[in-house]
């Protein structure tokens, strides 16, 4: 019982973080009305943007995971003091409006809720013992068993005296051992397992919906000409939203193989590769729409953010990049918009940087030692 | 992609993974493709597309802003899916670079991750959600997802995860004879005078950044064996456990080459613990006590877990393993 209360505990810990994270990027940009689903989701990636330039200092100066976790800790309690003296204004204009956005929706977002509470069921529910799931959680276990970051090999205990590029510089799961070295008590199992596994889930969710947001925009052209106004504005935008998170969700129930996203979401939710699958990917695919749009204003700061945290969550943050590229410079090429060349490459820097460490490290180039 | 490799496929390699990655979900790239073409056709021949038009919001308009996109809303998603699908067409998935550069950066095995750049589900999601969308009148629009979505459950089999949940006996999720079975072998351990002696060590040890820190810090553990079925969840429960097979070499050992890497036998280190596993389920007859024995000094294993219907039990302590009990239908063993 005191384990369930401490994971949802944590439940709550993490989303606040991520809500708060997200209200102070919106009070940056100077935007006062938004959704708390829209600023949780944004502060997510940042959340996993800061925690990996943190724990990878931390990392490679060999300090002990605690001192990583008060670092977090002293970040996580910054955010949500931030983020509720900027954002509770927001925060209760958007509760207050809640009926009315719920009425806005309409039917379609009742089975959206079904799907994402049979996805959160799902991942709670599932679990096996496959080799990929032993490394994830066993490097949290073995962060915290042992107290370091990334000195010994998760799969056998052993130490390891050279950090590997592949494994070392994407430090998602030390956020697990973080989170449960902060609630003493909750084992890094059931953090990484249940309660990180149904956070990444919602957070499946919100990507696809903001998707869906950007591919069925409010307004709906016809030429040159708009269309004009009708009597309940957001209606048609979050209705199609709705319906497409739903068609995704069905689409991924009928994934056959091992391969597609469907199998990461269900069952390797708390995997770094089914974030940059199911999280990443469609965040980048929603600006990238944006911006074919012409719909939001600084869509690169956003990709940034994006960028910093698929760098967190995998080493295939390197599909993030090359869809990131595919799907914005040809648009920029068309429009000979040259001037955004640099605003994607300021964009891809925390890929870019990853991708020159990592083949630094593969080379020989930098050694990195884990001890002294 | 387990068992595809280039060196077998050469140019046809990017081909056969993608039929591989999609096995019978092929419906979904079938409306991602139809769905494109049809939009693109539309958007050449000049029509625009009939879209919905109830709304715009009042708040977001600007004079002027929208006027001025150089495309159709519609048309300009099209071109963004056909933009990635060529660009990926000519760089990841061009079978000729494919071919030279993917063995080089060692990528063979995990190729099947640049189809997730294709914007396959959701780009048929796009169009069915605009094809039902469509549809003016909300009963037949819930007609018509219910018919899509019984359409597609009848030619596409279930995503192989979802038959495979069970509710977890415990709040960990893993197998419950895990759990005691780490606190009876921890219980047998620390009388040892190994640990002992570990212990002491490591309190002698105030830098803890040092190597010989990290060799204590190790040997405080007791390194084991566990049968295949559970070893995986071990360390993510207890990782007080050290074990001898690392991930690659157990997953090899119980014939799973998806990891790409194999072990011949001139690989020393693979073949003691190979003969290890041998002599626990009797695999192997011509392992020998002294052959087992020498592979259990080598390696310093101390502890073996074999399920008590299978362990090749009286070969053990024939050969200097005494048995530390039997727990959760699992027999330990203690090797010295």
């Amino acid at each position: 019982m005191k384990i369930m209360l401490l994971a949802a505990a944590a439940l709550v810990l993490q989303m606040l973080v991520f809500l708060c994270l997200g209200s102070v990027v919106m009070k940056v940009r100077g935007e006062d009305k938004y959704s708390l689903s829209h600023a949780a989701w944004i502060g997510y990636f940042v959340y996993f943007g800061v925690f990996e330039a943190i724990c990878l200092g931390c990392e490679i100066t060999l300090l002990p995971l605690r001192t990583l976790a008060l670092i977090m800790a002293i970040f996580m309690g910054g955010a949500i003091l931030l983020g509720l003296f900027s954002g509770y204004r927001s925060w209760i204009g958007s509760m207050n409006s809640l009926r009315y956005r719920l009425n806005l929706h309409g039917i379609p977002v009742i089975f959206m809720l079904l799907a994402l509470a049979a996805s959160v069921v799902f991942v709670l529910l599932y679990y096996d013992a496959s080799a990929d799931s032993g490394w994830y959680v066993g490097t949290a276990t073995t962060a915290l068993g042992t107290n370091t970051i990334g000195r010994f090999d998760p799969s056998t205990g052993e130490r390891i005296l050279r950090f590997q590029a592949r494994y070392a510089l994407n430090c998602f799961p030390y956020h697990n051992a973080v989170v449960s070295s902060l609630l003493r008590g909750l084992p890094v199992i059931v953090q990484a397992r249940s309660v990180m596994s149904v956070i990444n889930v919602i957070m499946s969710f919100l990507s696809v919906y903001e998707l869906g947001r950007c591919l069925f925009p409010d307004y709906e052209e016809r030429g040159r000409k708009v269309r004009s106004i009708a009597s309940r504005p957001g209606a048609y935008s979050r209705k199609r939203a709705d319906l497409f998170v739903v068609m995704v969700f069905v689409l991924n129930l009928l994934s056959s193989t091992i391969y597609m996203p469907g199998i990461f979401l269900f069952t390797r939710s708390f995997e770094g590769k089914s974030l940059i699958v199911n999280v990443a990917i469609p965040a980048v695919l929603a600006i990238a729409v944006s911006m074919w749009r012409e719909t939001e204003q600084a869509p690169m700061r956003s990709l940034f953010w994006v960028m910093a945290a698929s760098v967190c969550f995998s080493a295939s943050s390197i599909m993030v990049l090359a869809l990131s590229i595919m799907s914005i410079l040809p648009l920029i090429v068309v429009r000979g918009k040259w001037i955004r060349l640099l605003s994607l490459a300021a964009a891809c820097a925390p890929v870019l940087a990853w991708g020159a460490v990592y083949y630094l490290i593969q080379h020989g180039a930098i050694i990195l030692r884990t001890w002294r | 992609m387990a068992g595809i490799t280039i060196k077998e496929y050469g140019l046809a390699f990017v081909w056969v993974c993608l039929k591989e990655y999609l096995g019978r979900s092929w419906p979904i790239l079938a409306i991602f493709g139809a769905g494109t073409v049809a939009c693109l056709l539309l958007a050449m021949l000049g029509r625009k597309e009939d879209a919905p038009l109830e709304v715009v919001d009042a708040r977001d308009y600007t004079p002027g802003k929208y006027e001025d996109a150089p495309m159709p809303d519609a048309t300009s998603v099209i071109w963004m899916f056909v933009s990635i699908v060529v660009f990926a067409g000519l760089t990841v998935m061009n079978p000729f670079l494919v071919r030279a550069l993917i063995p080089k950066f060692g990528m063979t095995t995990v190729y099947y991750r640049f189809f997730w750049i294709l914007p396959i589900t959701f780009g048929a999601a796009w169009f069915l959600a605009r094809g039902i969308g469509s549809i003016r009148k909300k009963l037949l629009q819930a007609l018509a997802f219910a018919a899509v979505t019984g359409i597609l459950a009848f030619v596409m089999p279930l995503n192989p995860g979802i038959p495979n949940v069970t509710v977890p006996t415990n709040v960990y999720k893993v197998d419950g004879a895990i759990p005691v079975l780490c606190d009876a072998i921890h219980k047998d351990y620390e009388q040892t005078e190994t640990y002992q002696k570990a212990t002491a060590k490591l309190a002698g040890i105030t830098d803890r950044s040092s190597r010989k820190w990290m060799k204590w810090e190790a040997r405080q553990h007791p390194l084991c064996v566990f049968p295949y079925g559970i070893e995986f969840a071990v360390r993510q429960y207890d990782p007080g456990i050290r074990l001898l097979f690392n991930r690659n070499l157990r997953l090899y050992y119980e014939g799973n080459t998806s990891t790409g890497i194999t072990y011949g036998s001139k690989n020393k280190r693979y073949m003691l613990r190979k003969r290890i596993l041998d002599a626990m389920y009797g695999r192997d007859p011509s392992v020998t006590p002294k052959a087992f024995r020498k592979a259990m000094k080598a390696t310093k294993t101390q502890y073996l877990v074999v399920e008590e219907n299978l362990a090749n039990g009286g070969f053990l302590v024939q050969s200097g393993c005494s048995q530390v009990g039997i727990v959760a239908g699992y027999t330990i063993f203690r090797f010295g």
